[in-house]
């Protein structure tokens, strides 16, 4: 604020040969302010990244009193040639793809949902809040007890003639049946972002849209929707980072079981970097993930964002 | 700023005089070593004995030693361990599976431990028998296991009763297994309600059952050089069509959809909840029945080993304890090691973990009057029926290659024959580059 007032009274020179006592000293507790958070994001986010990219190019293994060795690309090859990598791939894609299209429908739903002024609405609103603000882990201990054979949903299976469903032991129902979970458990997290959205779409619009003869559907095509776009593309973006990088869930319910129908890419980066040591062959297909997530993350904002230029 | 330098002085003094007081000098004036154990699991049972009855006792018994223990829980415990290791704060005693023992032996961390083994009388090395050749890397010993463990089949006699089988006559052999296994096998609607066997059939679980079959049928993973996988013979064929014939087909046993036994708590054990009349099952699930269901435990009896060539299951020394190689203080680590897999330890701690005491001795013992069903796998263990798996360098990526194709047969997305071939062939490139 003191810096605002100053640099409003008189131009900011620029070299620092001609700051004076008053501005090197401002500058220098900012500095010494901002040091602490530079210093962390230095130490705690940027060198790892950078460790981490040179790690891959080495046959890393901790135990190992040599410490890394370089290997070139052989790392990469070696994942790029690895049936594992692509089996990994596609699992977390599919996960990505069975989670993100009803985690955003069903919480914009609930969105208009929250968004009326009903009795007990607050109520509605923190019951589905709740499940964001408890861990993903317990979470998935709470569902892997509910698909278990002494489950709830077991019970309700027999009850109505079928016999025990292995929801996390067929390979064919184990990644739905996690994917059903974590849908559940982003609800109310996007729900309360999409809830912002609509709030801040200026009431102005609606009452233009009605005086022009609008529906109540044509509102919600024409106005909520296009208000709601840059809160899409934010919140689809966060989810295609966060569900790429999906573990907690599937290593508590599945171990990436059965038949490696669960294994994502993050499975796989555990297992090479703390069962097998590979943490050089580890880095390099963290690598290759984020590369992916990357890839999905532009084309997801390009495509959205073209739209909204087209429009 | 005068006043800053008298406050560093200050702190400099007591920081002085604090490193003093800490010095490596006991109550009594003698120098004591202080040495760091991790123990793996996180059972509150255990650690509180250990912690409050076991090393008390021994700082008692060794005043010139004090003993920081700590629990660190089996799935952090190799992340841990390989990250203490690059930071060089690794601890001077760990626990570890006898698995791990060849990893730690290919990157130099561990002490060969044959010259301390030596110093035992020849009663205690006949006590611990083939356990000592646990974490046997290279013709060095590099554990002494506390423990040991294994699969046995148990069976339900209340079951066999209402099937009509005696129930003092269990199965001896595989035609037997299948044929009782099937005549116990409840079904309700073309629906298994009550299997007549289970076992572990995904993830590790699968490969230990395997194993179990594999071994029984005359068959081995890799050749004794450890250099060949060998668990594509006809030996291996046999035993992974026998595992899947249980759960598949017309005369399936078991459902699939049941999942698998290994990783399921104690109170949803299918032996305990009268889901299975047989499972192939370790001594520490057995324990654990025990005390949640002392009721249903009555029923409950262990097999003497199967064999089809020769009776075997897979089992061996459980968790043993390593010295680091860098410990400053190996003999004081030796000496706790000593301690902790005495006879009199052992009693106190098998008695609270349920689990198998790795010495013969216990045979005859109040542990198996206390435990009926320990009497099978002490007989088992000192007649060597127990195989552990092989101890290679990269035996977790081999067995995790495996283990993927047997879960493969065992859903039927490939036979047994090519699930084995396809395995020996990404395990064998595996072995290759080691």
């Amino acid at each position: 604020m003191v810096v605002e007032t100053l640099r409003s009274a008189r131009p900011v020179p620029r070299s620092s040969k001609r700051l004076s006592r008053m501005q090197r000293h401002i500058a220098l507790t900012g500095m010494i302010f901002v040091a602490p958070a530079v210093i962390y994001v230095l130490i705690f986010n940027i060198f790892p990244v950078i460790y981490a990219f040179y790690l891959s190019f080495t046959n890393y293994n901790p135990l190992d009193r040599q410490g890394p060795q370089l290997q070139g690309l052989d790392n990469y090859r070696a994942i790029l040639a690895s049936d594992q990598f692509w089996n990994a791939l596609r699992v977390t894609t599919l996960y990505t793809i069975e989670v993100l299209p009803p985690s955003i429908i069903l919480a914009i739903a609930l969105a208009l949902l929250a968004n009326k002024p009903l009795r007990g609405i607050g109520l509605f609103r923190a019951m589905f809040y709740l499940p964001r603000i408890v861990s993903l882990a317990a979470v998935s201990l709470i569902w892997l007890w509910l698909y278990s054979d002494h489950g709830i949903l077991s019970y309700l299976a027999s009850f109505f003639g079928g016999g025990v469903i292995g929801w996390l032991t067929s390979p064919a129902l184990a990644l739905s049946a996690v994917a059903v979970m974590r849908i559940w458990k982003s609800l109310g997290g996007n729900m309360v972002l999409f809830l912002a959205a609509l709030q801040g779409i200026p009431q102005d619009l609606y009452e233009a849209a009605a005086i022009d003869g609008a529906g109540r559907w044509a509102k919600t095509l024409h106005v909520t929707l296009p208000g709601l776009r840059p809160m899409i593309v934010y919140v689809t973006t966060i989810n295609i980072v966060y569900l790429f990088q999906s573990f907690s869930e599937l290593y508590i319910m599945t171990q990436g079981g059965p038949v490696e129908s669960t294994t994502t890419v993050n499975i796989l980066i555990y297992n090479q970097a703390f069962q097998y040591n590979q943490l050089g062959q580890a880095s390099a297909t963290a690598f290759l993930l984020f590369a992916v997530i990357f890839i999905f993350a532009f084309f997801n904002i390009r495509l959205i964002s073209a739209r909204r230029t087209a429009s | 700023m005068s006043r800053c330098i008298s406050f560093l002085a200050m702190l400099l003094t007591f920081t002085m005089v604090l490193t003093a007081c800490s010095s490596g000098l006991s109550s009594s004036g003698t120098a004591t070593t202080h040495i760091k154990v991790w123990f793996p699991g996180n059972s509150g049972p255990e650690s509180d004995l250990v912690l409050k009855t076991l090393v008390p006792a021994f700082e008692k018994a060794n005043p010139d030693i004090t003993v920081d223990v700590q629990y660190v829980d089996w799935g952090s415990l190799s992340p841990k361990l390989n990250t203490a290791f690059a930071g060089g704060i690794a601890p001077d005693v760990f626990g570890h599976g006898p698995a791990a023992a060849a990893g730690f032996v290919a990157s130099d961390r561990v002490l060969p431990l044959d010259s301390y083994i030596n110093t035992l009388d020849e009663a205690t090395r006949n006590d611990f028998g083939s356990m000592l050749d646990a974490g046997l890397v290279n013709g060095h010993r590099y554990l002494l296991p506390m423990i040991s463990d294994g699969l046995l089949f148990a069976y339900r006699t209340d079951f066999f009763q209402q099937a009509g089988l005696d129930p003092t006559r269990p199965p001896t052999n595989w035609d037997e297994l299948q044929s009782d296994a099937l005549k116990l096998t409840q079904r309700q609607g073309g629906k298994i309600v009550r299997a007549g066997l289970e076992f572990s059939n995904a993830g590790i679980g699968s490969e230990q059952t395997f194993s179990t079959f594999l071994y029984q049928a005359g068959g081995q993973l890799l050749n004794k050089e450890g250099t060949e996988i060998a668990w594509n013979s006809a030996a291996g064929v046999r035993a992974l069509q026998f595992m899947v014939n249980f759960y598949n087909g017309s005369d399936a046993v078991a459902s699939k959809d049941g999942g698998s036994t290994g990783t399921l708590p104690i109170t949803q054990q299918p032996l305990l909840t009268g889901q299975t009349a047989m499972e192939l099952i370790d001594s520490g699930t057995l324990a654990g029945i025990q005390q949640a269901a002392p009721n249903v435990m009555k029923n409950i009896v262990v097999m003497p080993p199967l064999g089809l060539v020769q009776p075997a299951a897979y089992g061996g020394a459980g968790t043993g304890l390593f010295i680091n190689k860098d410990s400053k203080h190996p003999d004081a680590a030796w000496r706790f090691i000593k301690y902790m897999t005495s006879v009199q330890t052992l009693q106190q701690y098998t008695d609270v973990t349920g689990t198998v005491p790795a010495r013969a001795s216990f045979l005859k013992s109040d542990l198996v009057q206390k435990r009926p069903f320990m009497k099978n796998f002490l007989e088992a263990q000192a007649a060597n029926v127990f195989k552990p798996n092989p101890n290679i360098p990269a035996w977790v990526q081999v067995r995790d290659v495996l283990t993927r194709y047997l879960e493969k047969a065992m859903a039927q997305q490939m036979t047994p024959k090519a699930a084995l071939d396809a395995a020996a062939q990404e395990a064998g490139s595996l072995l290759a580059k080691k």
